[in-house]
């Protein structure tokens, strides 16, 4: 009997492995741990019930599952849960926006919202975006209720070059990859791309813009 | 002629390798994303460009290299590694920049590039942090005998904590209690406890991070595995040993492994289960015996700590074989396992791969010459962690772009990656058609060594797997195996072998 059981013992005692893992992924992807972190650092530390700054088990089977037996990875490049999980974590830090501070999801969300996120996401439109928090009661407002267009085109132009430079790197660094031949061009189409939506809300803006970013090569990859 | 040809061809040779080296902004993004898991902020990328018009760039990346090395995100990083090394979550936080004492939110700069703080809150994690935070020789996970003891029960209701896995040896743990009170970690509950322990040198009751109360409750002991899981783990970290469970062969016992799982009338007597017991031998048959004969005596060397650590060290011995020699070591207790493995060859050849693995791109094959120069460079350095990760970031291929993978490489990537959840089973298994009786490596191709056997293996998989009829009635894997093929993946494998078996350069290995 206890023979016989071994084998299943030792396959039920395997199953509980991944819950402990840290996943990873082949092909010169980054960890999904410093995937985690460095979605934490675009966002100047703004957390959300979905993404932080760790990985938590529930996202091992988006970002890197791995085999019950051995616990070594068997997903080897990122794919489609990867994708789906990036989605969820973007639009739930932009939720978080207009979530009020007694219901978000770190106590410390309102002060990073109301004192780091906007000079860290919007660096090169500062004094623009310092004339909107001034008809606002906060910046969550300006956020979540003043629109892209309000923004000068110019301005438009340097924040959306801003958000490549925070999730992609600087042009040298793009093309280093060896993914994208045209950095300049690619900065164009996105700009136009965002400013075709411009009557939305920056919140709304910046859930389209950091949906495309982070699923790029140019972020996902050391 | 022939010296203008020369010079033409190695001028085209000198541009074309200039164009797959980086260039110095590409070079600080990979070096900030390797050694820290982020990009470089915006004021180290303007610096850098300074640097670029100045002529001076070298030593600012060299500086920038210094200044990475030394920072908390390297060591988290390789916290983090080392995690996934040993396949387990020591729970070390990196502090939000709210918390960071050092960076008051009044600050200048608050919020951009602070998140310079990492908690710790078990002796695995601090030790993790510490072997890059203080350079210390690689060797001290095997060998390390200093100890940040936590007590954290008051934090997270945990019951067992490192003062509990250690009072048996420190009994007046708590007189020598220290606090971070500097570090805010966990208001609402007070700052964390700790105390730093020493033990002697050659102590041969403890061992680095293997006697650490995280490694024990993570690689639980049992009546049945009698620490054989904590050894699995210690061979497969330390000596590259990936000693996956063998699962025995199932051929002609499927129904009855079902029928103890899924009575037929819901009740089965003893002496019907007894009856189906007979005949497995697990522990005698040579599949199984590929790995107790060392898992066996490694395990024998924890025998006297199964949840917390003993005051007497244990006797076991370090016993394997390679196809190059036996190893038999008597030892006395853990401690004296982990310097005996640290002497080993197959250690230091197996540290010096994990490094590969971490700095450079997996299509950058690691020959056995250059593993060998490697080595020696390890050793040069005195084992010390950050002065090793300094060679490979000088080694050659660490700033060569690489290009994307092919369609061709994804495929075969897709098939290997499925593959080796196939060889995590059978590797360790005894074939007799093989000359070292041994399953050959599906990973690497072609499979057994030339076309015919790989035909021969192809086929074989095709008709285990029924691809014929799309899996609709495979043998393999077994129904005792912990995991189902999914019809993607019978799809993917009946395409790729109806190809030819493409490698990575996508040339048929078979013809179909």
């Amino acid at each position: 009997m206890k023979r016989l059981l071994m084998p299943i013992l030792a396959a039920a005692a395997a199953a509980m492995l991944p819950f402990e893992v840290q996943a990873s992924f082949r092909g010169g992807y980054r960890s999904p741990q410093d995937l985690v972190i460095s979605i934490h650092h675009v966002f100047a530390g703004l957390r959300s019930a979905r993404c932080g700054d760790m990985l938590s088990p529930d996202d091992r089977s988006s970002l890197g599952d791995n085999n019950l037996q051995t616990g070594e990875p068997i997903v080897d490049l990122p794919g489609t849960p990867l994708i789906r999980w990036i989605d969820n974590c973007v639009a739930a830090m932009m939720t978080e926006l207009a979530t009020p501070p007694e219901q978000q999801s770190s106590r410390e969300n309102a002060a990073i919202i109301e004192r780091d996120f906007v000079p860290h996401l919007f660096a090169p439109a500062l004094s623009r975006m310092s004339a909107l928090r001034a008809e606002q009661s906060s910046w969550a407002e300006v956020l979540t209720r003043r629109t892209f267009s309000e923004l000068t085109a110019g301005d438009r132009d340097q924040v959306v070059a801003h958000w490549i430079e925070l999730t992609l790197g600087t042009p040298d660094e793009i093309e280093a990859f060896g993914r994208m031949r045209d950095p300049a061009k690619f900065h164009r189409d996105l700009t136009d791309y965002l400013s075709r939506a411009g009557a939305s809300p920056f919140n709304e803006i910046m859930k389209r813009a950091f949906s495309i970013l982070l699923k790029r090569d140019e972020f996902l990859l050391y | 002629m022939k010296s203008i040809l020369l010079t033409a061809l190695l001028l085209s040779a000198t541009v074309a390798a200039a164009e797959t080296v980086m260039k110095p902004a590409a070079r600080l993004n990979h070096l900030s994303r390797v050694l820290r898991g982020h990009s470089p902020s915006t004021d180290e990328r303007r610096a850098l460009q300074s640097a670029v018009t100045e002529g001076r760039e070298e030593a600012f990346l060299a500086a920038k290299t210094d200044e990475y090395l030394a920072s908390e995100a390297h060591a988290f990083k390789m916290n983090a590694r080392l995690e996934e090394l040993f396949r387990l979550q020591t729970n070390g936080t990196p502090l939000s920049p709210v918390l960071d004492p050092t960076n008051p939110p009044e600050a200048p700069g608050y919020g951009k590039s602070n998140f310079t703080l990492y908690g710790h809150v078990n002796s695995m994690n601090h030790l993790f942090h510490e072997i890059a935070r203080k350079n210390l020789s690689w060797d001290t996970l095997l060998t390390g005998k200093h100890y940040r003891a936590f007590d954290i029960s008051a934090f997270r209701g945990f019951a067992l904590t490192d003062y509990g896995f250690l009072a048996a040896l420190v009994p007046d743990l708590k007189s020598a209690m220290g606090t971070y009170a500097d570090v805010p970690f966990a208001p609402e509950t007070g700052p964390i406890v700790y105390t730093d322990v020493s033990f002697a040198p050659n102590d041969p009751r403890v061992a680095g991070a293997l006697t650490t109360a995280r490694f024990f409750y993570r690689f639980a002991n049992t009546g049945l595995n009698k620490n054989r899981r904590r050894a699995a783990v210690i061979f497969r970290v330390f000596l590259c040993d990936s000693m996956s469970a063998a699962i025995p062969s199932s051929e002609g016992k499927e129904g009855a492994i079902l029928d103890l799982m899924f009575p037929h009338d819901n009740r089965m007597t003893e002496e019907q289960i007894r009856e189906m017991a007979q005949g497995d031998g697990h522990g005698q048959r040579p599949d199984c015996m590929a790995c107790h004969y060392k898992l066996d005596p490694m395990g024998r060397t924890m025998m006297t700590s199964p949840l917390t650590l003993s005051p007497l060290a244990s006797p076991g011995r370090l016993t394997y074989r390679t196809s190059a020699r036996s190893v038999d070591v008597p030892v006395r207790g853990i401690g004296e396992l982990g310097a005996a493995i640290a002497r080993q060859p197959e250690y230091l050849s197996c540290q010096v791969r994990h490094f590969w693995r971490w700095f450079m791109d997996e299509r950058v094959p690691l020959s056995p010459a250059r593993e060998d120069q490697l080595i020696r460079e390890f050793e040069r350095v005195g084992r010390r962690t950050n002065d090793f990760v300094r060679i490979m970031l000088n080694q050659p291929e660490f700033y060569r772009i690489s290009a994307p993978l092919t369609e061709s490489e994804i495929r075969a990537q897709r098939v290997k990656t499925f593959l080796r959840k196939c060889q995590d089973c059978h590797k360790d298994q005894f074939y007799d058609g093989n000359d070292d009786g041994k399953f050959p490596d599906f990973t690497s191709w072609p499979i057994g060594g030339d076309e015919p056997e790989m035909k021969r293996w192809v086929r074989r998989i095709q008709r285990v797997m029924d691809l014929e009829h799309d899996g609709e009635n495979p043998r393999m894997p077994p129904v005792e195996a912990p995991w189902r093929t999914t019809h993607s993946e019978v799809l993917l494998i009946k395409n790729w072998i109806r190809d030819g078996a493409p490698d990575e350069s996508g040339r048929k290995q078979v013809t179909p």
